[in-house]
């Protein structure tokens, strides 16, 4: 195995949930308000209860093939060929999301924090530390995330704590404005966060118990739903529907709190929430790269990977966009349909089927 | 030409400076040395008093403290013994009375001389003439020559090849002391001494098992001094214990005068600025560590014994949290932890706000702050950086103040740093605050944790100075992928943070009452994880039914 | 601007390639010089301000239909 490190359940669990929401916490809700409006948190609703469906597939692919990673078990469902033709296209699947994250990453710390700075060199800065983590290995990235993810959930907590007297319920009527068609539209985006979760098939084997992906993928599904349907009724409640004209709407209540003129605007936080949770899941998709290509390669190692991988990741995240309308354009509306009919869920259920038909695999621990 | 292949070929040996017997041929005094390390040159002591004395006066020339006493036994002429000792390591009394008086004075009264003969009077010695407490026998030069260098007395017998060893050490060593570097208000005052079996002593005292070992070796080709490995047989793990036993066999080297020597000879990740095996000199923390499963090492010669493994949740314990009651003790463990981030951070945070992050300051401090910058003409990184320098300097002189200079010399320092540099407007009152917060926070933790963080500040204010609060960030960030991936003895180093132990998480930032701690650290005593009865919270008596 | 970005590109060899060249990777050294390549040509050529073309571009090109209806 490419990868001697094992990761327990819980590991594996923490890894998802910053998979998903490290670098959508602070602009998920405007896209979801933007079709559903104040009914944004029926939309997320929604979208957890469709997510399901992709949690299931992931896991039960997993547990086919307990000691294989997704690009190597594409070559056993499919063939040699066709096989390497597919882990090939999820490897460019992967580089495409990783960049457009970086980019996403980058945007927002010059645009909210510091705006002389020049965006390449904190991409580069940021993807030069993702590439320090990587280098490490599998077990430090899930116990750096082990040690980081509780303290930027407990800050995004205290940061709506905080902002509680400037919510008011009222913004949340009428309710059940929308029409179904756009609470599902606005559902779409979400969905495709939460379809990310696609990506743990290719850590599936280092999990010391691999019976266990199905717990782990499900329970992630559901928390981080729980999570983000709260970071959208914190939104809604404290600046009603208005919020699908405001880029970065966590970012906002922050800046509302005011505890007797002491504590304000803590910024920081925020910032600091975002360098690591954001560094973490870049740190994941580039791990994930990196090991793929390795495996494609059929290499020894995937270490010396790691920095033309981040050369590459860097390169194209100046390319995918060319400001910040375009990022949301892609990341809002092309997106969603894009990854959802392929990548996250078309691609693994037609592999399902395929596996489930011609009865390959075996049955995991 | 093969001469000099011939030298690369052979396997190194180490120059400890002691020539080879046979090698000294332009040696004037001719005399053969032994090489205390070299197998091959074991002799033998033979029968002949003479030859043996004549063997031991070449060994120790030029030693002028080695004294060799020779008398009779029971007073016949026939019967020479020769006592050989250093002048300073023995009890004088002990070898006067009960070796030379009862040798030569009290056997002659005790038993009946004629059945004396030179052929059994080894035998009536060793069983019936001396009257001491330790005795051992040997014919081997080298153990003979290691024995009277360790401070035994030797007795050579006419007649046989059989030396024998007394235990007669006693020399003059400092008293048991306080601790002057890990002090505590409340628990045990003393601290360990320079003299190895005063020290495994005061461990005994704690620990009354059989179960606890103390396996001894020599390291030190030169020095020879003496290590001892201790840990609880059943709690701690084997390979734990193999791992470390192999390691200090493996070290060769002509010197080991501290066990900082053997710290660095043995530790996982020799250039890591973070230290993996702790130090300590307190008995009552050695004893506590074993009895989690750890391995201690005490080199003689040092108080400072050495503790594997270490992992870094560690830096915020002292013994003192477990001796008072557990609220009051985790509030400061709480105020600890705070104060090392601030140890490491507020410098960087102080520069990243005032350069980059002006608008996250309260209005009327950032009010406060811009007069006082006005005013001084460095930029801020530069004057922070001055600013801790000067206190680095201060610090490291403290300790090697002679005692009388002191007070006059802190005065002044105090005075220049910060009245005259804030009044000649060279600094700014808030870089004196911050300055002074930093290093009052980096004492609240023992010397041997903080060093690290103590350092690694300087890199952290440069990343703040040129990336502004993500600099800073991205530097911890660093900091803590590093410390991650860092492991002392095969335990993850950030345990029971990094892979988040949750049972062991109540002895990090708390530390629940002695109730509730029914495990050892899971990663360390896995041999024998139950420390404790469940159920021991003290509760009212029950009702008893009649 | 180039010039940091050569500059780079060598540190980066000089990171990698003693150690796999020690240990005999062969295959790693050769993927890694693949992709090291790739990098270092839409690196310099993005800089010199040459227009690459954007992959996200073509994909809502492939889901224009879909992308129509989900920004109504």
């Amino acid at each position: 195995m490419l990868e001697e490190g094992r990761i327990s359940g819980g590991q594996a669990l923490m890894l998802n949930i910053t998979m998903i929401i490290a670098t959508t916490l602070i602009s998920a809700p405007t896209i979801v308000a933007n079709h559903a409006r104040q009914d944004a948190w029926l939309a997320m609703l929604l979208a957890t209860l469709l997510a399901l469906p992709i949690a299931w597939i992931t896991a039960k692919l997993g547990t086919l093939f307990p000691t294989k990673t997704l690009v190597e078990y594409t070559e056993d469902i499919l063939g040699k060929w066709p096989g390497k033709l597919l882990s090939l296209l999820y490897l460019l699947w992967f580089i495409n999301i990783c960049s457009v994250m970086i980019r996403e990453y980058g945007n927002f710390i010059v645009d909210a924090f510091m705006m002389e700075t020049p965006l390449m060199i904190v991409n580069i800065l940021g993807t030069a530390l993702a590439a320090y983590t990587v280098k490490k290995g599998l077990e430090v990235l899930a116990r750096v995330n082990q040690i980081f993810l509780p303290l930027i959930i407990v800050s995004i907590l205290l940061v709506f704590l905080l902002a509680l007297p400037e919510m008011k319920l009222e913004r949340f009527l009428p309710v059940f404005e929308a029409h179904w068609v756009d609470i599902f539209r606005g559902a779409m985006a979400p969905l495709t966060w939460m379809g990310e979760i696609s990506t743990f098939a290719m850590l599936i084997p280092f999990l010391v118990q691999p019976g266990q992906a199905r717990h782990t993928t499900v329970i992630t599904i559901l928390l981080v739903g729980l999570f983000f349907t709260l970071l959208v009724v914190a939104s809604v409640a404290t600046f009603g529907p208005i919020i699908d004209n405001m880029i970065y709407p966590v970012l906002s209540t922050t800046r509302v709190v005011n505890i007797a003129q002491f504590i304000e605007r803590p910024e920081p936080l925020i910032m600091a929430i975002w360098i690591t949770g954001g560094l973490l899941k870049i740190s994941i998709f580039y791990y994930v790269i990196v090991l793929g290509c390795a495996q494609w390669l059929t290499l020894k190692d995937y270490r010396p990977l790691v920095l033309p991988v981040g050369v590459i990741l860097v390169a194209l995240s100046s390319i995918v966009a060319r400001n910040i309308l375009e990022l949301v354009h892609f990341i809002a509306y092309v997106w969603p349909p894009y990854a959802l009919l392929t990548f996250e869920f078309g691609i693994p259920l037609t592999l399902l089927v395929i596996a489930l038909v011609r009865k390959q695999g075996g049955n995991g621990p | 030409m093969a001469a000099l292949l011939s030298k690369f070929r052979r396997p190194r040996r180490l120059n400890t400076l002691v020539p080879k017997p046979g090698k000294s041929n332009g040696d004037q005094n001719n005399q053969s040395q032994i090489d205390p390390g070299h197998a091959s040159q074991s002799r033998n002591l033979s029968s002949n008093i003479e030859d043996n004395l004549r063997s031991l006066k070449g060994i120790f020339h030029q030693c002028s403290d080695i004294i060799f006493r020779e008398f009779l036994f029971a007073q016949r002429e026939q019967i020479k013994l020769a006592l050989i000792y250093i002048d300073g390591l023995i009890d004088k009394s002990q070898v006067s009375d009960q070796i030379i008086r009862a040798l030569s004075l009290e056997v002659p009264v005790a038993t009946d001389e004629t059945t004396i003969t030179k052929k059994n009077a080894w035998h009536y010695i060793k069983m019936r003439g001396l009257c001491v407490h330790q005795l051992q026998e040997s014919q081997r030069l080298p153990d003979i020559v290691s024995a009277v260098l360790s401070g035994n007395c030797v007795l050579l017998v006419d007649g046989h090849p059989n030396a024998l060893i007394v235990d007669s050490r006693s020399w003059a060593a400092r008293s048991i002391e306080e601790s002057k570097t890990e002090t505590v208000i409340r628990g045990p005052r003393e601290s360990f001494v320079e003299t190895l079996r005063t020290n495994t002593s005061m461990l005994r005292r704690k620990i009354k098992n059989p179960n606890l070992k103390i396996e001894v070796l020599k390291l030190g080709e030169v020095t020879q001094t003496d290590i001892a490995i201790l840990y609880i047989n059943g709690i701690a793990n084997e390979g734990l214990v193999q791992e470390a036993k192999k390691r200090l066999s493996d070290i060769k080297i002509d010197a080991v005068l501290d066990s900082g020597y053997i710290q660095e000879l043995i530790r996982d990740n020799p250039n890591s600025m973070f230290p993996t095996i702790s130090h300590t000199d307190r008995p009552d923390r050695v004893a506590a560590h074993l009895l989690e499963g750890r391995v201690a090492i005490m080199v003689d010669g040092t108080p400072m014994v050495l503790v594997a493994p270490y992992l870094f949740i560690e830096a915020i314990q002292t013994p003192e949290d477990y001796y008072e009651p557990a609220i009051f003790m985790s509030g400061v463990r709480v105020l600890r932890i705070i104060s090392l981030v601030i140890a490491l951070t507020l410098p960087s945070l102080y520069i990243a706000i005032t350069s980059f992050h002006q608008e996250m300051l309260p209005t009327p401090l950032l009010l406060s702050l811009a007069a006082q910058r006005e005013a001084v003409p460095l930029p801020v990184f530069v004057e922070a950086f001055i600013m801790e320098f000067a206190f680095e300097i201060i610090r490291e002189a403290g300790i090697r103040l002679p005692r009388e200079v002191g007070q006059a010399v802190s005065i002044v320092a105090a005075l220049i740093i910060g009245q005259a540099a804030v009044q000649a407007g060279l600094v700014a009152g808030a870089t004196i605050i911050v300055v002074a917060l930093t290093a009052m926070a980096s004492f609240t933790v023992y010397y041997s944790g903080s060093i690290t963080f103590r350092l690694l500040r300087f890199p952290l204010m440069f990343l703040a100075a040129s990336f502004g609060l993500f600099g800073m960030i991205g530097g911890i960030i660093a900091m803590v992928v590093y410390m991650t991936s860092l492991r002392s003895f095969g335990v993850p180093y950030l345990a029971p943070l990094g892979p988040t132990i949750i049972g062991d998480l109540k002895d990090s930032a708390v530390r629940v009452p002695w109730w509730a701690m029914h495990k050892r650290p899971h990663l360390i005593g896995q041999n024998n994880p139950q420390r404790e009865a469940t159920g021991m919270q003290p509760k009212p008596p029950q009702q008893k039914n009649n | 601007m180039v010039f940091p970005i050569i500059m780079a590109f060598l540190v980066i060899i000089l990171l990698e390639v003693p150690g796999l060249v020690s240990k005999k990777m062969w295959r790693e050294l050769t993927a890694f010089a693949a992709l090291l390549i790739i990098g270092m040509a839409l690196s310099i050529t993005h800089t010199l301000g040459v227009m690459i073309p954007n992959p996200n571009k073509y994909i809502e090109i492939l889901f224009k239909p879909l992308v129509e209806w989900l920004s109504k």
